[in-house]
């Protein structure tokens, strides 16, 4: 087995794939609980459309992907540190 | 480490090998065009269609309601999305451990779009050979004059994908003249665009990576299987060993299988992988390697089959068996999944009906010494006609409703709210905490009727 970690692009992928996934699933959930528009009535963000709402839901892609990058970064092997060392 | 070893780790990620499926005719070919016809028909065609004065098909998330035919459907309703969810996935599971990678030869959004993508590719750039050609030739005038058009191609039908695709969000109709006005707004750009991108990536670049990389479903298909599951494969013992040879030969006199290794059913495979070498993680089951090997042994004059959809017991010879444990029990659940979901939706009541007791006071006492309690009442009509509805409560001896009107209309797909009052005779009350039930009927329809239990608080007994 090669211990020599993946290309970059396919890397790519397997951080914004699965978060992309997972934030849509996340999302639908968390809008069919909860209507945005009484609860952001009393806040600066009042005048924000739903659907404006539920794309900036969306932005929980964001932490859904700094989970998946975490773990890419943390599965390197003690080789693949020290030849990211070398190389810097 | 040494630079041998990581010469050979370099071309264990080689970069991919740029695949030219090769055009195949033949039976499954046919029902593939089939299921791309449908399957895009039904895609493109579903958010033209109108019911009355609004889009058939429309989930209308600004105002929380999707609407399916003469169904619509409320974000109470939120468990019939999950069940219908919950049956695909067991529909899949099913379907898979009976007849294999069905879904992705057949129907996949990756394997339709892909297909039509390629048909555009063959008509601009001609066939396999011709295209194998462009792609090593340098650039020249010819070469970006033709991929340019194939490219202009792809992205207009993948435009027309991402507007289809928020056609079923907002109202197509109304999407089209902002589109041509330039005037769609931020979010509906926005995932036009996003969608356009990702068709164009994943049909036009990606092509079978996605299947190979990205898909969940095919990293646990194979879970499904056993050995009675159709799958594609090569016939070995027919066919080996292999080779060439001229028409008319023998082949068992010249030592040879049926096999005459021409190797279509490697150009013809989207995934480019040789159904030769055995059951492989990448077959999608498309079943292009069956046609295409079809069509050589008609031309030979060799029995069909070479490569078919076969069992790996059919294989080994033993019998094979349709009806077993797994494909029964999928079976089962799958069908008292649809009977419930089914029975739930015919018989449900497009009325809501929340009762909140005002929180405010425990209960009053009115001047005649009656015991009252307020309530306020919400009143969901999901109906896709107006409605007047009656309210009434029962449940504890002469309790009496006092409200300002004695009948509420609520417009189609409306919420109305509205304060009640229940009064009764302390001497009617057992205890400090009752119920009771408010009733919902609509007067023009008696069938539209709703029960919604609450509580009646009074004094307590041992005062």
């Amino acid at each position: 087995m090669s211990r020599k970690s993946s290309p970059k692009s396919q890397r790519l992928v397997a951080v914004l794939w699965p978060s992309f996934l997972v934030s849509g699933v996340a999302t639908v959930l968390f809008f069919v609980m909860f209507d945005p528009l009484p609860r952001l009535a009393n806040t600066d963000l009042a005048e924000l459309s739903r659907l404006g709402a539920y794309n900036i839901g969306f932005l929980w892609f964001l932490i859904t992907a700094a989970s998946s990058w975490l773990t890419c970064y943390c599965q390197r092997s003690p080789e693949q540190l020290e030849q990211t060392t070398a190389d810097a | 480490m040494t630079s041998s070893v990581e010469n050979i780790e370099q071309t264990l990620y080689a970069k991919r090998e740029k695949i030219f499926p090769r055009q195949v005719h033949g039976l499954f070919a046919r029902l593939r065009l089939l299921g791309i016809t449908v399957l895009m028909g039904i895609y493109y065609g579903l958010p033209w269609v109108t019911l009355g004065d609004r889009q058939a098909v429309l989930f209308d998330l600004p105002a929380r309601k999707f609407y399916i035919f003469a169904l619509s459907f409320w974000p109470q309703d939120f468990i019939y999305l999950a069940s219908l969810l919950i049956i695909a996935a067991l529909a899949l599971f099913f379907f898979t451990a009976l007849a294999g990678r069905l879904w992705c030869g057949y129907a996949c959004p990756q394997t339709v779009w892909t297909e039509v993508f390629l048909w555009i590719e063959r008509k601009v750039e001609g066939n396999r050979a011709k295209q194998m050609k462009l792609d090593k030739s340098p650039w020249n005038r010819r070469k970006v004059l033709i991929r340019g058009t194939k490219h202009v191609l792809w992205i207009a039908l993948s435009l027309w994908t991402g507007y289809t695709f928020v056609g079923y969000f907002t109202p197509i109709r109304e999407l089209g003249h902002s589109v041509l006005n330039l005037s769609t707004g931020p979010w509906e750009t926005f995932w036009l665009i996003f969608y356009g991108f990702a068709t164009y990536g994943n049909a036009g670049w990606l092509r079978e990576q996605v299947c190979i990389y990205m898909c969940p479903y095919a990293r646990f298909q194979s879970a499904m299987f056993d050995k009675n599951t159709l799958i594609i494969s090569y016939d070995i013992d027919r066919g080996e060993p292999r080779g060439s040879r001229k028409r008319g030969i023998d082949p068992k006199n010249a030592g040879l299988g049926d096999c005459i290794d021409c190797t279509l059913c490697v150009q013809v495979c989207p995934t480019g992988i040789d159904i030769r070498n055995g059951l492989q993680y990448e077959c999608i089951g498309c079943s292009a390697c069956i046609d295409a090997c079809d069509e050589v042994m008609d031309k030979m004059d060799y029995p069909r089959g070479l490569v078919r959809y076969t069992t790996e017991n059919a294989i080994e010879g033993k019998p094979a068996r349709v009806l077993r444990p797994r494909v029964l029990m999928y079976a089962i659940i799958l069908i008292g999944l649809l009977g419930a979901v089914g029975y739930s939706i015919a018989i449900r009541v497009p009325v809501g009906l929340d009762v909140i007791r005002d929180r405010n006071s425990l209960y009053r006492e009115t001047v005649e010494g009656l015991v009252e309690n307020v309530y306020t009442l919400k009143l969901l009509n999901m109906d896709d006609r107006d409605q007047r509805y009656r309210v009434s409560a029962f449940g504890l001896k002469d309790l009496t409703l006092k409200q300002d009107h004695a009948s509420i209309e609520v417009p189609a797909g409306q919420v109305r709210e509205f304060s009640a009052r229940l009064q009764i005779d302390p001497v009617n009350l057992k205890q400090a905490s009752n119920e009771v039930f408010f009733e919902l009927v609509a007067i023009d329809n008696e069938t539209l009727r709703v029960r919604e239990p609450a509580r009646f608080l009074g004094p307590s007994r041992s005062r």
